[in-house]
């Protein structure tokens, strides 16, 4: 794998390289030699440090896209589009905010846990 | 070593019996649960060190008593206290113990459940109407009254300090959209897979009484069909059968009409309750109250309840998508 960050300031493997081969260390390797609740630990941790590496992949493009969202919804930050909606402000916007935290809730959902999706209830 | 030999004197006096093979089945943070036999009679103990403040808290035996005597499928009571500074526990039930098993995984799939499956959503249904009928003047007094669920999820949000535009969102249409209130009556209040025990025949327990409050009765038909429940099962009630079939079987088994609108109104505040649970468990790992990378894994969970919430609201986000 090369490296294609030629800017970077740290070698490879990279941050999520690095989480990666825990992972497998504790999915493949520990994780079937391990009884009961270790292995039931085990899993969990292996599924966290999954999580990890997928939003040190994603983080770039979902800080960059979430910010023009909020920004084209005219809020500054997500407290202040909270406290938009719960005072009301959006209520005749809906179909924009709408598709707003739909894109913002795939985002998430892609990176925490994207076996969740069930697309075929999607609008 | 030590706590299971004093634990087991301490049954052998309460109960006048032989006390053999004591386990420990799980232990929290302020509740355990074991397992042994007194004269050969197998029984299982839960135990909490702590009571709750005056009115807050619920009286779990008095409650399960009650349930029993009016019919809902619970384990019988052989022992307990609440409220006492006794040596057991500060609180803390002795019940028979009942065959079968409470792991989702193994009901939704195995194949001895199969007749239990079918039966589901009718033992669901036969359950809750028992539940909801019993008279609840002989245990408001143990039980917490919820006059505003809505209200009482939002105090936990507002505590929390963590934005999540879609729980604020919710939280304004159920605000909006609130059912004809019902009279109120007991609440099991984590009615759910999970908390049942099931043999080959179908549900032989009831579990879990923990939670249970004086509120509106439809609150536990929109938590038992709330997607976190399914434990990936094709079904909409605890992986298995339909919305439509439970409120049918509801209302056969004697329980009152209730109309697809309202049980998504409940639906919707399940959704948000487990999504201000997970953001709960989360932030107690961040704030290093409970520290486990279980716990902390839960936090990242908070968006499966902000997705179903937006397929659950999708006819008012009227979205082009």
């Amino acid at each position: 794998m090369t490296n294609e960050r030629t800017n970077w300031p740290h070698d490879v493997p990279d941050a999520r390289e690095l989480v990666e081969a825990v992972r497998d260390y504790l999915r493949d390797d520990l994780g079937p030699r391990a009884e009961g609740r270790d292995r039931f630990i085990l899993r969990v941790a292996a599924n966290a440090l999954s999580i990890a590496a997928r939003e040190i992949a994603a983080l770039p493009a979902d800080a960059a896209d979430h910010a023009e969202r909020l920004a084209a919804l005219g809020v500054e930050s997500e407290q202040a589009l909270s406290d938009a909606i719960a005072a009301g402000a959006f209520d005749d916007r809906m179909p924009e905010l709408g598709d707003a935290l739909w894109a913002t809730t795939l985002a998430k959902l892609a990176v925490a846990n994207p076996a969740y999706r069930d697309e075929a209830s999607e609008p | 070593m030590a706590e299971t030999d004093e634990l087991a004197a301490l049954l052998g006096a309460e109960l006048d019996a032989d006390i053999r093979d004591l386990a420990r089945l799980s232990a929290g943070a302020s509740r355990e649960t074991w397992a042994f036999s007194a004269d050969g009679d197998p029984l299982i103990l839960q135990r909490s060190r702590f009571v709750a403040a005056p009115g807050t808290g619920v009286d779990e035996p008095a409650i399960l008593r009650h349930a029993h005597a009016g019919g809902v499928t619970v384990p019988e009571i052989v022992a307990a206290s609440s409220g006492a500074d006794h040596p057991i526990g500060a609180q803390f039930t002795i019940s028979r113990r009942l065959e079968g098993e409470s792991i989702a995984r193994k009901i939704l799939r195995d194949g001895e459940f199969a007749v239990a499956r079918e039966r589901f959503v009718a033992d669901c249904a036969r359950e809750l109407v028992a539940i909801h009928a019993l008279d609840p003047e002989p245990v408001c007094d143990g039980l917490p009254a919820v006059d505003d669920p809505v209200a009482a999820q939002r105090a936990t949000y507002d505590t929390l300090d963590d934005p999540h535009p879609v729980f604020d969102l919710a939280f304004r249409w159920l605000d909006a959209h609130r059912p004809d209130p019902r009279p109120h009556r007991v609440v099991h209040g984590d009615f759910r897979m999970g908390n049942f025990l099931i043999d080959a025949d179908g549900i032989t327990a009831v579990l879990d009484w923990e939670l249970a409050h004086i509120g509106d009765p439809v609150e536990d038909l929109g938590w038992l069909v709330a997607r976190a429940w399914r434990f990936r099962g094709d079904g909409e009630v605890g992986g298995l059968g339909t919305r439509g079939e439970l409120l049918d079987a509801y209302a056969a088994a004697g329980g009152f009409e209730i109309s697809p609108d309202e049980l998504r109104w409940w639906e919707v505040l399940a959704s948000l309750r487990w999504g201000v649970i997970t953001m709960f468990m989360g932030g107690e790992h961040r704030s290093g109250t409970t520290r486990s990378v279980e716990q902390a894994t839960i936090g990242r969970r908070v968006v499966e309840t902000e997705y179903d919430l937006m397929l659950l609201l999708r006819p008012e986000l009227q979205t082009a998508r």
